[in-house]
């Protein structure tokens, strides 16, 4: 009944990506989303989509996979969209009502679909290629100079994977309870919303009693085997950075060094393909006109 | 009322590249009043199994016929297959979410559309056929032992009435004295005509309760029949990970050891005793 929702989006694939270094990516994505937002400039974009494209080439994710994630946005897209070509003055190109649509609207709109739709898939690619466990070490590797300020890292680090390693486990548990209330008549499918959230009742109760449970006796197995938090505990999996992961900081340090010079060089840019499109639009419409005559 | 399946199967995860085929085109018969004890390795698909008899799992392939109608047809009254069978889980317990036991038994029956008060009345009944006194009706749910709850749960599901039982696992985790009172309380529901379809581990329980026992492995139906047939396949069933009853492997032992016994058709510890009887006069 709930075994088609999948959470922790992984994708299991032999690749260089897969393989790197977890911190390394998540410094990555990092870095790739800033440098989306460091120029509003098409040039910038081109590169950090060639850049994109060349990283879910290496990674072997289908594009049909990395793309079915994107449905959930797709309405947030369409509003900044839109947004951004009824909302920016400039040189007007159709005007009616309260409605003015500019050059610089629509190539606005383009630019802003350009960044949130990299943002996603880039940073979806963090998660696609990295299993909830690396994610959390390389988390909490990253942030260990934290624990200056008593940030407690490492205890933050083991409830996320905690909380990651009982998700399946409660789904199975809900899916349990689910099936018993139904055997006991219970009603979920109501159409009434009163009849539907009262229906939870029989679900949500079991399902937390449970929940609580687990939590107090994975706690006592837990310190039964004298766990008492991060102090001189060792790792089982200790990362090492590689060949490949210093490659990829050189690459990745390229890639925001052009992103930079580009994006100081082209500062023009946006203007002149306004212009641009605005000649282009006027070449068009004499064009049929004179077809027409 | 008649249980009937045809050539059902039911996959997991069927569009995936690896579906697992838990049921695989099993076809059998429980009249109304039997007692069927199914048995098989953990992973065979016995849970599966009944929970495609109670329709909350629909089959991949495959009818199941509940007095002759097909419980997935659209039109089929989901209501009227609930009120025939009822279903207790592997760990009942665990889904109990009321204030008190009697509200929890109460559950089922309001959920059939009974008044209050008749509610009341048949919860009543239920949860002193499974051994709860009176004075503990008013008690949370939380405040009982696990056995306690175990019975609170199939009390809830006996006072909606059902013509068939299905038990899974409902001795798992209790005490001798609680599985004799759990195992003589199903007999007792057989002798009052009501179907019961129990799942076990345990070889002696449906040896010594069941009058039909049905081995899954690997999703097929592996032997079905009495006890006594059942268990005189003792190499097939250790081939597939099971046994045949205690019983029997002692009056094997004493066999070997030099006395001349019987020892075919040793299902229950009375066939054993009265055996070893005859050949000591
Ligand atoms: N929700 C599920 N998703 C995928 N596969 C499942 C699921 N539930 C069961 N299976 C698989 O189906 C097969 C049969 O499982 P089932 O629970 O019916 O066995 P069982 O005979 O009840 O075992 P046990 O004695 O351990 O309770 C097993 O191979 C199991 O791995
Ligand atoms: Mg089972």
């Amino acid at each position: 009944m709930l075994k088609d929702i999948t959470l922790g989006q992984y994708y299991r694939a032999e690749s260089v990506i897969h393989r790197l270094d977890p911190r390394l990516k998540l410094v990555g994505s990092l870095v790739f989303m800033v440098s989306l937002f460091l120029f509003n400039n098409p040039i910038c974009y081109l590169t950090a989509a060639v850049f994109l494209v060349i990283v879910i080439a290496l990674s072997k994710i289908p594009v049909k996979f990395m793309l079915r994630g994107m449905k959930g946005i797709v309405f947030l897209l369409l509003i900044t969209v839109l947004y951004h070509v009824l909302f920016t003055t400039g040189t007007v190109i159709v005007e009616f009502w309260i409605i003015h649509i500019t050059y610089e609207g629509i190539l606005n709109a383009l630019m802003m679909f350009a960044r949130l739709f990299m943002l996603i898939v880039g940073s979806s690619i963090l998660t696609l290629t990295t299993t909830p466990t690396k994610l959390t070490d390389g988390l909490e590797s990253l942030f260990k100079p934290l624990k200056i300020f008593r940030v407690p890292v490492h205890e933050m680090a083991m409830m996320m994977s905690i909380a990651l390693r009982f998700i399946p486990i409660l789904m199975e548990e809900t899916d349990r309870i689910m099936k018993a209330q139904i055997a006991r008549g219970a009603d979920l499918g109501s159409k009434n919303i009163f009849v539907r959230v009262k229906g939870l009742v029989p679900i949500l109760v079991p399902l937390f009693v449970s929940a609580f449970r687990r939590a107090g006796d994975l706690a006592l197995a837990m310190e039964a085997r004298c766990y008492n938090g991060g102090e001189g505990r060792t790792k089982m999996k200790v990362m090492h950075l590689r060949l490949r992961d210093f490659i990829s900081m050189y690459i990745l340090a390229l890639y925001l060094g052009a992103i930079i010079v580009l994006g100081i060089f082209f500062k023009g840019l946006p203007a002149i393909v306004c212009e641009d499109m605005q000649c282009g639009l006027e070449f068009l419409i004499a064009f049929f006109k004179g077809l027409k005559g | 009322m008649e249980l009937k399946t045809e050539n059902l199967t039911y996959e997991y995860e069927s569009n995936s590249a690896t579906p697992t085929r838990a049921v695989d085109g099993v076809s059998f018969v429980i009249p109304g009043g039997e007692f069927l004890g199914i048995v098989g390795h953990t992973g065979s698909g016995k849970t599966t199994l009944v929970q495609l008899l109670d329709g909350l799992l629909k089959p991949s392939a495959g009818t199941v016929y509940l007095d002759g109608e097909d419980i997935n047809a659209k039109n089929y009254s989901r209501k009227k297959m609930r009120a025939g069978i009822g279903i207790v889980f592997q760990y009942p317990e665990y889904q109990l979410f009321e204030s008190t036991i009697l509200k929890d038994v109460c559950f089922g029956p309001k959920n059939q559309g009974l008044k209050d008060e008749e509610a009341e009345k048949v919860a009543v009944e239920a949860l002193k056929r499974v051994g709860i006194k009176e004075e503990q009706f008013e008690l949370s749910p939380f405040e009982l032992s696990g056995g306690q709850r175990r019975r609170v749960a199939i009390a809830g599901v006996l006072a909606m009435q059902p013509k068939i039982l299905i038990l899974d696992e409902p001795t798992a985790g209790l005490d001798p004295a609680g599985r004799e009172e759990m195992l003589s309380l199903m007999d007792e529901l057989n002798r009052d005509g009501m179907t019961i379809i129990l799942i076990s581990h345990s070889m002696e329980d449906v040896a010594a309760h069941a009058s039909r026992i049905m081995v899954l492995d690997k999703g097929k139906v592996f032997l079905d029949g009495a006890p006594a047939e059942v268990f005189a396949h003792v190499e097939e069933l250790e081939n597939i990970g099971l046994a045949a009853p205690e019983a029997y492997y002692i009056l094997e032992e004493i066999r070997k050891a030099g006395l001349e016994i019987e020892t075919e058709n040793t299902v229950t510890v009375e066939d054993a005793v009265s055996k070893i009887k005859k050949s000591l006069c």
